[in-house]
Parts: structure tokens; C-alpha cells; sequence
């Protein structure tokens, strides 16, 4: 019996907390670092649509750019100074939105991506 | 998000709160009860520095694992066992002691034996008095309300082992937190024995 009223005293005491003077200080320690592992965890989650966002809009140009050049060398070499009429052609009309939709839509892409980032970045400084 | 009007409810709505991703609430519950878990970590045997650093790490734990916390039992043990739980890991990995059956060097008692403390119901001084391994299992047991057999799990030391550690433990403590008239008569009967 005293067994266990010894037992019941001793539980009871470790339920007591002991008081720290630099008890706030420390909760406020604890919730600055969540705030920190948040703003990085944010910024990573950020990072990562801007990198794949650029990634689409690369790829998208860069198909672009494919089709332009297996289309020079699938003509060879004889119709170079054609194509590359044509190539000159095509990038006159580059900035037409009817000629070339994909190629606006990726640098449309790009600049939300780095707008994006850059409105994160100003975020979280 | 957080709102910025201050936390009052219980904890387990706290901890609903903190699930959704309050962190304001969340920071209610480390203001509530970090005291607690840094005091259990001191008990275990840890340095004022790292008990700080284990208790911020448990917190941290407790907000990603918060979601597991469905207000069965109180805040306050569920954060004190993951507490523990990291605790025993930083030890293990550091291999600061090996717990063996043989009982360790304690803390030098007092010139004049427990009659002399003056505050016989300090839990704390008494703690010092026991060996590392008694402490931890005590404190384990009776502190993060763990049970023999998951602190011989945690340790990995055959549970016989940790039940001796903690009857060796509590015999010791009882003897130093014994309360002043016990310990009086104590002392009058060793002079008498002496005389």
C-alpha cells in the first residue's frame, strides 16, 4: 500500500512541470523555426513550379526550333539557301500571334514562371 | 492559415487546429507544455543544453505527427514519449552509456546522508542520487508514462533488467524523498543504534 502511494506521489511529481524563466523564450524559439521550415518548404514548393514551368516553356521553343531544323536537313543541302529563306520567313512571322502560337504560349510560360518567382521571392524576404 | 486572436481552448482543439495548419496554435501547446517535456528531459539524465535541443526537435516531430494525435490521451504525454522516444535515439547514437544489469555509480550522496536535504520532496535532487540507468528507466517509466516492457523495447535490454533498474530506482528514491518526520525518526533511531 505504501508501495503504491509512493509510486502515486512519484507520478504526480513528474506531472508537475518545473518552471523556466526562459519558457517563453524558448516556445517562441520553437515557433520561429516552424515559421522557417514553412517559408523554406513554400520557397522549395516554389522553386520547383518555376523549374518546371520553365522546363515546359524550353521544351515547347525547343520543339519549335526542331521542326525548323530536321526540316533544313531533311531538304538537304541543296535547298539550305531555301529553307533558310523560309526559316527567315517563319521568324518574321514569329511575332505574330497566327504563325507561331506555340512559341508565345512558352515565353507566355516563362514570364508567369519568373513572375511568380520573383512575386514568392519578394513574399518571403 | 493562423489567426492572430489568442489560443484558449483545449488541447485537443488546439492540436485540431495545428493539423489544418495553425501554426499559432501549435505555438499554444509549446507554450503550454514545453516547460513539461524540457523538465522530463533533465529527469531523463539530459544536460540543460540538450534537453532545450531535444524538447525543440520534439516539438518540431509533434507538428509534422500531429495529425496522428486524436486527443485519446493528454497532449502533453503524447508530446512527452515522442520527447522520450528522440531522446533514447540521441543516446543510442552517441553511445554516452551501455545499461547493464550491474549497478552504476551513482552521485556522491551527502556528508550527512538524506536526514541532512533540506527539501526532501525535491524529485530533482533525489534523481541525482541515482545511477544513469536507474534514472532513465524511473523517469521513462513514471515521467513519459511508458511501460517496463516498451522502455526494455526502446532500450533493447531484457525487461527483468529494466524492472530491476526501477526497483533499485524507486527504493532509492523513496529513501531520499522520505518525508521529514520519517526521516527524523530515522535519525533518532541510527543514534540511538549508535549509542
Amino acid at each position: 500500500m505504501a508501495d503504491q502511494d509512493f509510486e502515486t506521489q512519484l507520478a504526480r511529481l513528474y506531472g508537475q512541470a518545473p518552471v523556466f524563466r526562459d519558457a517563453e523564450l524558448f516556445a517562441r524559439q520553437v515557433t520561429e523555426k516552424l515559421d522557417r521550415g514553412w517559408a523554406l518548404r513554400r520557397v522549395a514548393i516554389g522553386a520547383t513550379g518555376v523549374v518546371a514551368g520553365l522546363a515546359v516553356a524550353v521544351q515547347m521553343i525547343g520543339a519549335r526550333f526542331a521542326n525548323e531544323f530536321s526540316e533544313v536537313s531533311s531538304e538537304g543541302t541543296q535547298q539550305w539557301s531555301l529553307a533558310l529563306a523560309k526559316l527567315t520567313n517563319r521568324y518574321d512571322q514569329l511575332f505574330t500571334l497566327g504563325g507561331s502560337e506555340v512559341l508565345w504560349v512558352g515565353a507566355a510560360l516563362a514570364i508567369l514562371a519568373l513572375g511568380f518567382a520573383v512575386t514568392r521571392l519578394i513574399d518571403e524576404v | 492559415m493562423g489567426t492572430e486572436r489568442p489560443h484558449t481552448g483545449h488541447d485537443v482543439e488546439l492540436a485540431a487546429l495545428a493539423a489544418a495548419g495553425d501554426r499559432l496554435a501549435f505555438g499554444e501547446l509549446v507554450r503550454r507544455h514545453g516547460s513539461a517535456v524540457r523538465g522530463l528531459l533533465r529527469r531523463l539524465g539530459a544536460d540543460p543544453a540538450t534537453a532545450d535541443d531535444v524538447a525543440q526537435d520534439a516539438f518540431l516531430v509533434g507538428y509534422e505527427q500531429i495529425a496522428d494525435y486524436r486527443g485519446e490521451g493528454a497532449f502533453a504525454g503524447w508530446i512527452k514519449k515522442t520527447a522520450a522516444r528522440l531522446y533514447l535515439r540521441k543516446v543510442k547514437r552517441e553511445a554516452r552509456f551501455v545499461l547493464t544489469e550491474a549497478p552504476e555509480e551513482a552521485a556522491p550522496a551527502g556528508s550527512d546522508g538524506p536526514a541532512a536535504t533540506a527539501d526532501r520532496l525535491d524529485l530533482d535532487e533525489a534523481l541525482k542520487h541515482l545511477s544513469k540507468a536507474e534514472r532513465l528507466c524511473v523517469s521513462l517509466c513514471y515521467g513519459a508514462d511508458w511501460s517496463h516492457a516498451e522502455a526494455a523495447e526502446a532500450l533493447n535490454i531484457p525487461l527483468g533488467t529494466v524492472k530491476s533498474h526501477v526497483k533499485r530506482g524507486l527504493d532509492k528514491l523513496r529513501v531520499r524523498m522520505a518525508a521529514p518526520s520519517e526521516s527524523a525518526s530515522n535519525d533518532s533511531a541510527r543514534r540511538e543504534n549508535r549509542g
